[in-house]
């Protein structure tokens, strides 16, 4: 071995007439030269693979609401047993949610303080310790075996997501509160929470949980419950900034109101009823794709889709049980049961969900698509990106260029700018030229100005075909969202086409009509300073809006 | 017959000479104690103790003989050199739904296993220390022994003074916070009893159906051996618990003629009393009765009743003696005069002193201990407040900071001992903070930490549960002994409750996904096998020179 190390001081240069002396020189001569050959058609046909790896991509991510591509969900973590216990929650249960409902009723338009004494009152008459937080009203229910070191919470808002006050859901809670209390088969703690508002009181419980409480929360149920009755139970389950919940919590309570309580469920209020449009697979896909467009606008814009959104943060596995308004025939029966046979479920858990089951999509009740299905679609549009990136002559002048887009963008977000302001980079004087020349560099050099052009088109494809590929496995649709977005700002299209592009998606303009115009009730803005929705400054100033900035200089100066 | 009647005939020289040598110094006494406490709980506590001489025989081989103690304990801490030790098993305490700061027992540790004692000092204290852990952890069907020897704690010798003082002798204590109370206790703890369940209080204790369902539960054995100067062994064993007295309909049914309704032993225990056990020197039911919360509480047939102190407050008690035969096989009731229905009261009036422990300012590397220690009276007390870490919490001790109503309060902490541990060695953190309480004020300390990371084997079973920190003890300083003479009905400050003792605490810790080994396994493997190709590639070619025809200008090697 070390006299093949040392072998590799070939010695002294021979004579280059006489290099290839044997037969072994010629042909490794001849593999290095059709291998530079290779290299030099994909070299030269970089656009072709783009273009084919970008309709791939396109191809598969249209794929994925077709049926073939789902899988049926199933219970991973096997502690969870869902609907296998016998449930308590009875006809006397019912009349005493009955008796709290007909005194909420009363109280609804009453201050704080009149409704955080009810609450208080009825919690502390069911034995249960009890108190309020700045914009909650909280009990603590500690059943007798539990150690209290790990603990389930169970909230009801007073608003519902519909608007409405959300009286049966809190009078679900007053009721799950006087029934739990002196059962002696749960493991953990509960807290239940009526938070203030539709998602703001639940958001201050959780700021100030850990000074109040010593246990740790796992997983969180948030009822909501603002009709008469219920024909379904419909599962929001995207939290804040694009988390979702152990995927093992909506199988449970898929399994469990389906068996136990007997009330079919739903995603996101869509009604599972597949439309009789041309051949069967067409309705099924049509079904999966009004399911995966409404997770995605959650997704993109990283907003909760209900009120359990803002445990995410916390690292809590929670979601929304929405009772679908209508005329029967599912009421506190039904809820009281699952909720119980639920929480059952989460009792016995012996660790937090663990096993990576935390990405996936969701084309329909019972089914999933699993991350290896949908992922190549973002994986080949950012390797699309990507390989644009390669051509980069200038590297380091390139940085310098695109590292002002970013710095830009941040000084907009320290000003507190609206990105509407950003329209100021097509008429300002920050062009390529200019900066150059405040560098003291040659104007005129129209071949090295090209040159950098190159890079600076390479290195933002480079940057953003990689980001897209990593934000690809934690928020698949931002993912997609930004990969549209790069496609549309990073490739060549004729100028007058880019201006075009550029003026209409410019980011806050978009964020201007889905506020305003286009009935979304959409402030990211807001979403960030209460909830701690990092879309607003990371997203659309960070990524988007540079990108945006990058491109509108390099328009110009091309 | 006539086989056993020989037996006694040739055996009765010997047991003669075991009655004379041994004497019949051992004495043998119970109690059962019922206390009501303010939210319609019961505490209910079992108590044991044999009061014996040495074991061994003065005769020229070694033996021993025992007739009222369990030689399975007494041997190996006889063997080992212990002078006083004490085990117990506590599910926790909750303090805020009651009126007093932790058990009936106070012996009793904070939460989880603990074991602690003081041995006579030789060479091999710690070897012995082990020892006896193992022997003892074998007898409650629990391990007690240190995963590692670091875990052993031996500066809370100040905490957990001498009951007797000998020469010489150093404290350990070893404290296992993840440790159940469970159904394999309590058949090892009713084989210790000379009674063993099966007559006395004792067979009130042996039914694992009842026992288990209670709350707040506590097990322990206390063992102060004989000794040269104090030729008086003691061992004292204890088993408490809540028990709700409450049916879900919040009836107490006080009617007396409705004999299916009232509280009485039988309905607790599902039996009548017992007959007494022969050897007992006394066996007592002792009920505590607060005042006046429980004036109105009588009993049928009624004992003998006196006043007492018992944690702080003089409390009325009555007492029957179990050795009556008129009691055995009787049932005594127990009635509210004039009560009907029960409401849980709104408010409970809080211990005098109360501590709670909770983890703000939660990351995943980093948090900080708020330890609130709240002074209800109108005294100043004087405490030490102590914890114990595992190695792998760093506490940041140039941050430790005291307040109290949002004032920092350096003056209050009067001395800190700090022995930190020392790793990557397992070994345990201790810290001892000298406090001042000021009167009716809210102390709350802060402790900020960083939590180090664990290597792949030292994560336990489960690791996605987080791991359990062991109670932190407050140490009161000015208790002075509750049978000491005083006028006033109530002063927090005569209790034989030293210590009070927090919650215990899951901290989360950074795991890795133990679920997907073979994710991992794939992916080093391949990082692995990439790496030695290139090694072996780069080891086995021959370096040399080539001329390319395509490419004249650059030579490539090869």
């Amino acid at each position: 071995m070390l006299s093949r190390i040392r072998r590799r001081n070939a010695g002294p240069r021979p004579d280059p007439k006489s290099v290839n002396f044997a037969s072994e020189h010629l042909t490794v001569s001849k593999t290095i030269a059709r291998r530079k050959k290779v290299l030099g058609v994909i070299w030269e046909k970089i656009p072709l693979i783009r273009a084919i790896l970008a309709t791939a991509g396109f191809l598969w991510l249209f794929a994925i609401p077709y049926e073939g591509l789902w899988k049926g969900t199933y219970v991973d973590e096997h502690a969870l047993q869902p609907g296998q216990v016998t449930t308590y929650f009875d006809w006397g249960n019912v009349h005493k949610a009955d008796l709290y409902l007909d005194k909420l009723e009363r109280i609804v338009n009453g201050t704080f303080e009149e409704r955080s004494a009810y609450l208080q009152d009825t919690f502390s008459s069911s034995g249960l310790s009890t108190s309020n937080a700045s914009t909650s009203i909280y009990a603590h229910v500690k059943p007798p075996r539990s150690k209290g070191t790990e603990s389930i919470l169970v909230s009801a808002n007073w608003v519902s997501r519909d608007g409405t006050p959300n009286l049966r859901g809190v009078a679900t809670l007053l009721a799950m509160g006087d029934f739990l209390k002196g059962q002696n088969h749960w493991a953990f703690d509960f807290i239940l929470v009526v938070g203030e508002g539709y998602m703001e009181g639940l958001e201050g419980f959780m700021r100030e949980y850990s000074t109040l409480f010593n246990g740790v929360i796992w997983t969180g149920l948030n009822i909501d419950y603002p009709g008469h009755s219920f024909s379904h139970i419909g599962l929001f389950y995207e939290g804040v900034n694009g988390r979702l919940p152990n995927q093992d919590i909506l199988n449970t309570i898929s399994r469990v109101a389906q068996f136990t309580g007997g009330v079919p469920t739903r995603y996101h209020n869509i009604p599972d009823e597949v439309p009789s449009i041309g051949p069967e697979w067409l309705g099924k896909y049509l079904l999966a794709s009004k399911h995966l467009l409404s997770h995605f606008g959650y997704m993109i814009t990283g907003r909760a889709s209900a009120a359990h959104g803002v445990l995410a943060r916390h690292r809590i596995d929670s979601l929304t049980l929405y009772c679908t308004p209508s005329e029967g025939p599912h009421g506190f029966h039904t809820l009281g049961r699952t909720l119980e046979s639920s929480l059952r479920s989460l009792n016995n858990l012996l660790e937090r969900l663990h096993a990576s089951y935390f990405f996936y999509l969701l084309p329909r009740p019972w089914n999933f698509i699993p991350i290896g299905h949908y992922l190549p679609s973002a994986i080949l549009l950012s390797a699309s990106i990507t390989i644009g990136g390669f051509d980069i002559p200038n590297p380091l002048e390139a940085l310098v260029y695109v590292l002002f887009g970013f710095i830009a963008s941040f000084v907009f977000w320290i000003a507190s700018c609206h990105p509407i302001a950003w329209y100021s980079f097509f008429i300002g004087p920050l062009t390529l030229k200019l900066q150059r020349q405040l560098r003291g560099g040659n104007v005129n050099q129209i071949k090295a100005s090209r040159e950098l052009l190159r890079s600076i088109k390479g290195l933002l494809r480079l940057l953003y075909g990689s980001l897209i590929a990593t934000l690809s496995m934690i928020n698949f649709p931002q993912s997609i969202f930004l990969a549209l977005i790069s496609l549309l700002y990073l490739t060549d299209f004729p100028k007058s086409i880019k201006y075009l592009i550029l003026v209409v998606s410019q980011p806050g303009l978009v964020l201007w009509l889905l506020k305003y115009s286009l009935d979304v009730d959409l402030d990211l803005a807001k979403d960030w300073l209460e909830l701690g929705n990092l879309t607003y400054p990371l997203g659309v100033y960070g990524i988007w809006g540079s990108l945006w900035i990058n491109s509108v200089l390099l328009l110009k100066d091309e | 017959m006539l086989l056993s009647s020989l037996r006694y005939l040739l055996l009765a020289p010997i047991y003669t000479a075991v009655a004379i040598q041994h004497g019949t110094d051992d004495t043998f006494s119970e109690s059962l104690t019922l206390h009501p406490l303010p939210d319609g709980r019961m505490s209910v506590l079992f108590q044991f103790e044999t009061i014996f001489s040495s074991s061994k025989l003065q005769s020229s081989t070694p033996q021993s003989h025992h007739s009222l103690t369990p030689p399975s304990l007494l041997l190996p801490l006889e063997a080992n050199n212990v002078s006083e030790l004490t085990i117990s098993f506590t599910s926790g305490w909750d303090s805020t739904r009651s009126s007093s700061a932790g058990l009936m027992n106070y012996e009793s540790s904070g939460g989880g296993g603990e074991i602690r004692g003081w041995l006579r000092d030789s060479d091999n204290a710690k070897e012995r220390w082990n020892a006896v852990t193992n022997a003892l952890g074998g007898l409650f069907c629990a391990g007690l022994g240190a995963k590692d020897v670091g875990d052993i704690v031996r500066d809370f010798g100040g905490i957990y003074p001498q009951k007797r003082f000998v020469e010489n002798t150093t404290h350990f204590l070893l404290s296992h916070p993840e440790s159940h109370l469970c159904t394999e206790n309590l058949t090892p703890f009713l084989s210790l009893l000379p009674s063993k369940g099966l007559s006395g209080i004792s067979s009130l204790l042996s039914q694992p159906g009842i026992i288990f369902s209670w709350e707040s539960q506590s097990e322990g054995i206390e063992i102060l051996m004989p000794s040269s100067t104090h030729p008086e062994g003691r061992w004292k064993g204890w088993w408490e618990g809540v028990l709700p007295l409450i049916p879900e309909n919040n009836k107490r049914n006080n009617n007396n003629d409705d004999e299916s309704g009232n509280l009485s032993i039988e309905k607790i225990f599902k039996k009548k009393l017992p007959r007494p056990f022969p050897e007992a020197q006394s066996s007592v039911l002792r009920l505590i009765k607060d005042s006046p919360r429980d004036d109105n509480l009588r009993a049928n047939p009624n004992g003998r009743e006196g006043n007492e102190w018992i944690d702080g407050q003089l409390r009325n008690v009555i007492e029957w003696d179990l050795t009556d035969a008129n009691l055995v096989g009787k049932d005594i009731d127990f009635w509210w005069d004039g009560e009907t229905e029960f409401h849980y009261p709104r408010n409970i009036l809080p211990p005098g002193i109360s501590v709670s422990r909770t983890v703000v300012d939660k990351l995943a590397s980093d948090g900080t201990f708020q330890i609130t220690i709240t002074n209800n009276d109108d005294l100043e007390r004087k405490a030490i407040y102590s914890e114990i870490w595992p190695w792998w919490v760093k506490g940041w001790m140039s941050e430790i900071e005291l307040f109290i109503d949002n004032e920092k309060r350096p003056d209050l902490l009067d001395n800190l001992s700090y022995n930190p541990s020392t790793p990557p060695k397992i070994s345990t953190t201790t810290l001892h903070f000298t406090l001042t309480i000021p009167a009716r004020s809210k102390l709350i300390l802060k402790i900020p930490f960083t939590k180090l990371t664990l290597k792949y084997t030292e994560h336990r079973p489960d690791a996605e549960r987080g791991i359990e920190l062991s109670s932190s003890i407050l140490t009161l300083l000015d208790t002075v002994p509750e049978q000491s003479t005083g006028s006033a009905v109530e002063d927090s400050r005569r209790t034989g409750r030293k210590r009070i003792y927090t919650n215990r605490l899951l901290l989360d810790i950074p795991t890795p996904d133990f679920s997907m080994p073979y994710n991992v396994i794939i992916m080093s493997s391949t990082v692995m096998a990439l790496f030695f190709g290139l090694m072996q590639g780069a080891l086995t070619r021959k370096w040399g020179w080539v001329e390319v025809k395509d490419g004249a200008e650059d030579k490539k090697n090869d």
